[in-house]
C-alpha cells in the first residue's frame, strides 16, 4: 500500500534518515520502534510531506507521492496525527472536527459523521463539543486528534506516540481504539514507545526497529521476540 | 464640561465614533494579515490609499459613490491577491523581515507611482446624494456623512464576524492563523487561505479608504500616517486580534477627536500617549493573545 525506497532525507545540513525503505501492507499495523531522535517522526514526516526526502521514492497505492505537499498527501488518503497533537486551541471541539471533515467535502453529512463515527469511537467527545480545543485535558486533546484524522475516512493513518504522557487507563483505551480501528479497515502506521502495547496489538501486525536513521530490523512480533538480545540492544530496554 | 456645550460634546462623540470606524476597517485588515501570515503590513495604508483613489476612479466613471466604493474593494482584493501571490510568497520561509521590507517598499514606491500618474493635487470624491450636509437632533448637529459611515461599519464587522465564526472558511482562516501546518496536513491548501487573508485584510483598508474619500480627498500621500495609526490600535487591541482592533480603533477615534477639541495640534502626539498608557497596564494589549481571533 504504502512503499518508501531509499528515502534520505535533512533538516538544514543534518542528514536524519539513511537509506530509509519500508512497506506498510494493507489492512496491518505497522510498528515503528527506536529509540528518541532515531527518525521515527521523521519518517513520518518524509511521507505526509512536511520534510520532504532528498533522495528517494515514496509509492502511496501506486501512485508516486514523493515531496507532494501535505495537503495532497491527505487528499490521497493519509491522515497524520503528529507527536504534539495539535488540537487547534481556538476552535471548538466541533470546528476541531469539521477541519477534519472538510477534506471529503460535499459527499460528507456532517452530523451522521458525527453520530456514527466521532460519538462511536469516542462517546465522551460528545459532551465537550462546545468546548474550546484548548481546555481539554492530554488525553481528551488525544482522542479529539483521532477522531479529527477518522473523521477524513483515511486508509492510511499514521500515529506519532499517541500515549506519550497519557495515565495507564488511557494507554490501554488508545490501543483499543488502535485495534478497533484496524478492525474498521484503516491500515495503521505507528510510532511508540509503550513497546508492549505496540507489540500486542494484533494478529496482522509487524514491526520496524530504526537506529540512528536507518533501518536496521523487521519482523513480527514473534520474530523480533526470538530475537530479543538484538531488539534489546537497539532499543535499549528489556522487551 | 469646561464650559461646552453638551450638544457640541455629543457631536464631538460622533466625530470620534466616525474617525475610530475608519480605523476598526484599516485595524482589523491590519490584524487579519498579521495573525494569518505573520506579516506585519507596512503597506497598509497604502492599500487604503489605493482604496480612495479606485473610489474616485470607479464613481467618477460610473457616476455612483455605492458602485465607487464596491468596485474600490474589488479591485483593492485582486492587487492584494496579486501582490501576495507573486511578492510575498516567494520570500515566506526566508529571512523573517524580507516580508517586512518588501511591503514597506511596497509602501514607499506605490505612492510615488500615484504622484507620477495622478499629480500631487487631491482627486475629490462627491458624498453620495442624500447623505450631504448634516441633521440637528435633539438639538445636535448630526453629519449625515459620518453617521452612515459609522452604521456602515458597524454592519461590515458584524458580517465579518458572522463569516469567520460561522462559515468554513472563517473557521478554516481562523484555525490557520494559530496552526498553519496543521491545517494543511488536514488537506487544506494553506497557501490559498493566505493569499486570500491578504485580499481580506487589504480590501478592509480600501473599503476604509473609499469611505474616508469624500471627508479627506485622495492623496497619494493619506497612507503613511494612517499605516502607523493602524499600528498603534493594533497594538493597543492586541497583536492579531479582531475584537481588540475594533475596540482600539473606536479609542483612538474619541482620543483624536477630543484632543482636536481642545488642542488640535496635539492629537497625534495624544495617540502615542494613549497606546503608551494602555501598554503599561496591559502590556499585550486589550485583548492580547488569549483573545485572538
Amino acid at each position: 500500500m504504502l512503499v518508501l525506497e531509499n528515502i534520505n532525507t535533512y533538516y538544514g545540513y543534518s542528514h536524519i534518515l539513511h537509506d530509509v525503505s519500508l512497506e506498510v501492507k494493507e489492512g496491518e499495523i505497522l510498528v515503528l520502534l527506536g529509540r528518541n531522535g532515531v527518525g521515527k517522526s521523521t519518517t513520518l514526516k518524509s511521507i505526509m510531506g512536511i520534510q520532504a526526502p532528498k533522495t528517494g521514492k515514496i509509492t502511496f497505492e501506486g501512485s508516486d507521492i514523493t515531496g507532494l505537499p501535505p495537503f495532497k498527501v491527505a487528499r490521497m488518503g493519509i491522515s497524520l496525527i503528529p507527536e504534539e497533537r495539535r488540537v487547534i486551541p481556538n476552535l471548538t471541539v466541533l470546528e476541531n472536527l469539521k477541519l477534519g471533515m472538510l477534506i471529503r467535502g460535499k459527499e460528507v453529512n456532517r452530523e451522521e459523521t458525527m453520530e456514527n463515527v466521532v460519538f462511536k469511537y469516542f462517546p465522551r467527545l460528545k459532551e465537550r463539543l462546545h468546548q474550546l480545543g484548548g481546555s481539554l485535558s492530554g488525553g481528551e486533546q488525544q482522542m479529539l486528534t483521532i477522531a479529527r484524522a477518522l473523521v477524513a475516512n483515511p486508509r492510511l493513518m499514521m500515529i506519532d506516540e499517541p500515549t506519550e504522557g497519557l495515565m495507564p487507563l488511557l494507554v490501554d483505551e488508545i490501543g483499543e481504539i488502535i485495534k478497533k480501528l484496524q478492525a474498521d479497515g484503516v491500515t495503521i502506521l505507528l510510532v511508540e514507545q509503550n513497546y508492549r502495547l505496540a507489540l500486542g496489538l494484533s494478529e496482522k501486525q509487524r514491526a520496524y526497529i530504526m537506529e540512528k536513521g536507518h533501518i536496521k530490523m523487521s519482523g513480527s512480533p514473534q520474530e523480533l521476540q526470538e530475537r530479543h538480545e538484538e531488539v534489546e540492544h537497539y532499543l535499549g530496554v528489556k522487551l | 464640561m469646561f464650559g461646552i456645550p453638551v450638544e457640541v460634546l455629543i457631536m464631538q462623540v460622533i466625530f470620534g465614533l466616525a474617525l475610530g470606524a475608519i480605523y476598526v476597517l484599516l485595524a482589523s485588515g491590519l490584524s487579519i494579515i498579521f495573525g494569518l501570515l505573520d506579516v506585519i503590513n507596512f503597506a497598509h495604508g497604502t492599500f487604503y490609499m489605493l482604496g480612495a483613489y479606485a473610489a474616485f476612479m470607479a464613481t467618477s466613471l460610473s457616476g455612483s459613490f455605492w458602485v465607487g466604493v464596491a468596485a474600490s474593494v474589488v479591485i483593492v482584493m485582486l492587487i492584494g491577491a496579486m501582490t501576495e501571490y507573486f511578492l510575498l510568497k516567494p520570500l515566506y520561509g526566508e529571512w523573517p523581515f524580507y516580508p517586512l521590507l518588501l511591503t514597506f517598499g511596497f509602501a514607499v514606491a506605490v505612492p510615488d507611482l500615484m504622484k507620477a500618474l495622478f499629480g500631487l493635487i487631491g482627486k475629490v470624491v462627491e458624498y453620495p446624494e442624500g447623505l450631504v450636509g448634516a441633521f440637528i437632533w435633539g438639538g445636535v448637529l448630526v453629519p449625515k456623512y459620518r453617521l452612515f459611515i459609522i452604521i456602515f461599519t458597524a454592519v461590515v464587522m458584524i458580517a465579518l464576524f458572522l463569516f469567520l465564526k460561522r462559515s468554513d472558511l472563517g473557521m478554516i482562516i481562523r484555525a490557520a492563523t494559530r496552526d498553519s501546518l496543521m491545517v494543511n496536513v488536514l488537506g487544506v491548501n494553506t497557501s490559498r487561505i493566505w493569499t486570500t487573508g491578504f485580499a481580506l485584510g487589504v480590501g478592509l483598508a480600501a473599503l476604509g479608504g473609499a469611505l474616508h474619500a469624500p471627508m479627506v480627498s485622495a492623496i497619494p500621500d493619506m497612507g503613511v500616517e494612517m499605516t502607523v495609526e493602524s499600528f498603534v490600535v493594533v497594538v493597543i487591541g492586541g497583536l492579531g486580534s479582531v475584537g481588540g482592533a475594533i475596540l482600539g480603533g473606536l479609542i483612538i477615534g474619541q482620543v483624536v477627536s477630543f484632543v482636536s477639541l481642545f488642542a488640535g495640534e496635539y492629537s497625534q502626539v495624544a495617540i502615542f500617549f494613549a497606546m503608551a498608557v494602555i501598554l503599561m497596564v496591559r502590556p499585550r494589549g486589550l485583548f492580547g493573545e488569549a483573545g485572538r481571533l
